[in-house]
């Protein structure tokens, strides 16, 4: 694709999110107009007190969620997918969200609340700790086959939700019952302050990765060649394992797992614009965002009052791009 | 002509997956020099080539850089001093032949005799094609380049004139002529003959030995 052509998919995909962001503010329950929205930014005092909750408390940290998820998935997969070599890599399919979760249930657990640091901070070490796991799976074999991470991490993924389920539904809790359907990807229950750590995290976490890609592109000419054009591999692997452990978390903490999202953005992107970092990593991120907006949009629609788990719907997306390229690798 | 030294391995053992595949290797390549590694398949030549890069598979051995130990230099340093080309590169296809050529970029200036031969052998339309729907030659003329690109003192190639047509050999015999007059060296690991004819020694392994033959 030439360069006007990825600045004009850009430019199309950034119009789609900001209609998309109009869309989840104004439609819901308590139907809202632009002019509405803007008047409570600029006008805030003659603001109707129950539309400005409607925007404060409810929409608008479910927006910042689901943005912050969007682009921390992205950022995410595209980091994993090219330090694993695998273009199946995907935080959600190699039960790095899954054990990200299992650290914010263990923080319940143990008293923390929901949505608080500690329970951020749970979850981040859990990630780094499942990583390390499928790292020893990986490079622990005799040879290393792209198909036995995989495997390794559905399975890791399968077991930390189990262990999931089985705190939150033994002991007599309340919050943490609500754990078990929150663990399936949802964005209900976003606050302000889940929505601006995540947030926050994500956009810092994006910009490292942002400023690893020069060294990222050399990664894609295969770990001998960037080493001798002087690339340390190794720092490189460490470093990015750190920022994907730290992205899983932004998207994890505050909305449980949201499975395909990033493999489904990552994938259509590299389609679109080929695997240089810069290029993918804006349209994969653009790409999850709409895709993260417009599912949040039919999870709280279709069955209203009732709020879906988002993660069913991305799973209903993604599920069969998986099986897309399986499909075609199998071919090749 | 103490300083001419670019490359030398002295008392080296070279060890595969636990397996010592080639013992006491004495290796010395000097500036201006074209060198050729022969021997029977597996029998460590891509190995060899590896180590001296002074990426593993050297067990034991001192290997020098010039005068400097290959511990001592930093990796962005060694990307000066030696580049190396593998029979078979570990790039994504999905990468244009563009893409590989602007990252082997990493801000060495390029001499005359270079730029003639990273133009002429990644010939114009290769550039946007993707590397998977390159064929093998075609594949191997884009990493040639790219060793033109990065354009480092010792230049390490393994079967270079696999799949490459005669235009495409001969430009890249006439680009290493001019690379050891430059001041480089180069190793080439081949079965075939096509470089023979630049080279002035010859590095033979044999029955886990390396023997030198002077080639005039």
């Amino acid at each position: 694709m030439t360069i006007v052509k990825s600045k004009v998919l850009t430019l199309i995909l950034f119009g789609f999110v900001i209609l998309a962001i109009l869309a989840n503010l104004t439609i819901g329950a308590y139907q809202l107009s632009i002019s509405e929205i803007i008047s409570v930014f600029t006008n805030p005092e003659n603001m109707n007190p129950i539309a400005t909750t409607v925007i404060f408390d409810i929409r608008l940290p479910r927006l910042i969620l689901g943005i912050a998820i969007g682009i921390s998935l992205a950022g995410a997969t595209t980091l994993m997918q090219s330090s694993m070599r695998n273009v199946l890599a995907d935080p959600a399919l190699l039960g790095l969200a899954a054990a990200s979760a299992l650290g914010v249930v263990v923080a319940l657990v143990l008293g923390f609340d929901f949505g608080g640091i500690a329970a951020f901070i749970f979850a981040l070490l859990f990630t780094v700790a499942a990583f390390l796991l499928l790292l020893v799976g990986h490079f622990g074999g005799k040879r290393a086959s792209t198909q036995s991470t995989l495997l390794i991490g559905v399975a890791l993924g399968a077991f930390f939700i189990g262990l999931l389920g089985v705190l939150a539904t033994s002991l007599d809790n309340p919050q943490l019952r609500a754990m078990a359907l929150w663990s399936f990807g949802t964005l209900a229950l976003a606050t302000q302050t889940i929505a601006l750590v995540a947030f926050a995290t994500s956009v810092i976490g994006f910009a490292l990765v942002w400023l690893l890609a020069p060294k990222m592109d050399l990664l894609l000419l295969g770990e001998r060649m960037a080493r001798t054009l002087g690339v340390e591999t190794r720092k490189l692997r460490l470093v990015s394992l750190l920022l994907i452990s730290l992205l899983v978390t932004a998207a994890v903490y505050g909305a449980g797992v949201i499975a395909f999202l990033g493999l489904f953005s990552v994938t259509v992107a590299r389609a679109l614009v080929g695997p240089r970092y810069r290029p993918l990593l804006i349209t994969s991120s653009l790409i999850s965002v709409l895709t993260i907006l417009v599912c949040d949009l039919l999870a709280r629609s279709i069955a209203a009052p009732i709020d879906l788990p988002i993660g069913f719907l991305t799973s209903l997306i993604g599920a069969p791009v998986l099986i897309f390229i399986l499909t075609r690798t199998a071919n090749d | 002509m103490i300083n001419s030294l670019l490359l030398q391995l002295t008392d080296g053992v070279i060890t595969r997956n636990e397996e010592t595949l080639i013992v006491q290797v004495n290796i010395s390549l000097e500036a201006g020099e074209v060198a050729l590694l022969t021997g029977p398949n597996g029998s460590g030549k891509s190995t060899l080539l590896t180590a001296l890069a002074g990426e593993k598979f050297l067990s034991s051995g001192s290997l020098l850089f010039g005068e400097t130990k290959r511990s001592q230099i930093s990796l962005k340093e060694m990307s000066k001093k030696r580049s190396l080309m593998l029979q078979q590169d570990e790039a994504i296809d999905q990468l244009r032949a563009s893409d590989v050529l602007e990252l082997a970029d990493i801000g060495a200036t390029i001499p005359a005799h270079a730029k003639e031969f990273i133009s002429k052998i990644s010939i114009n339309e290769l550039r946007d094609k993707t590397l998977g729907s390159l064929s093998i030659g075609q594949r191997t003329r884009v990493f040639l380049a790219a060793i033109g690109i990065q354009n480092s003192e010792v230049i390490l190639l393994d079967e270079p004139t696999a799949g490459l047509d005669w235009e495409a050999i001969s430009l890249l015999s006439h680009f290493l002529v001019e690379h050891t007059k430059a001041g480089g060296a180069v190793l080439i690991a081949t079965h075939e003959n096509s470089l023979r004819s630049i080279a002035v020694k010859e590095f033979a392994i044999s029955e886990k030995r390396l023997k030198v033959n002077k080639l005039s």
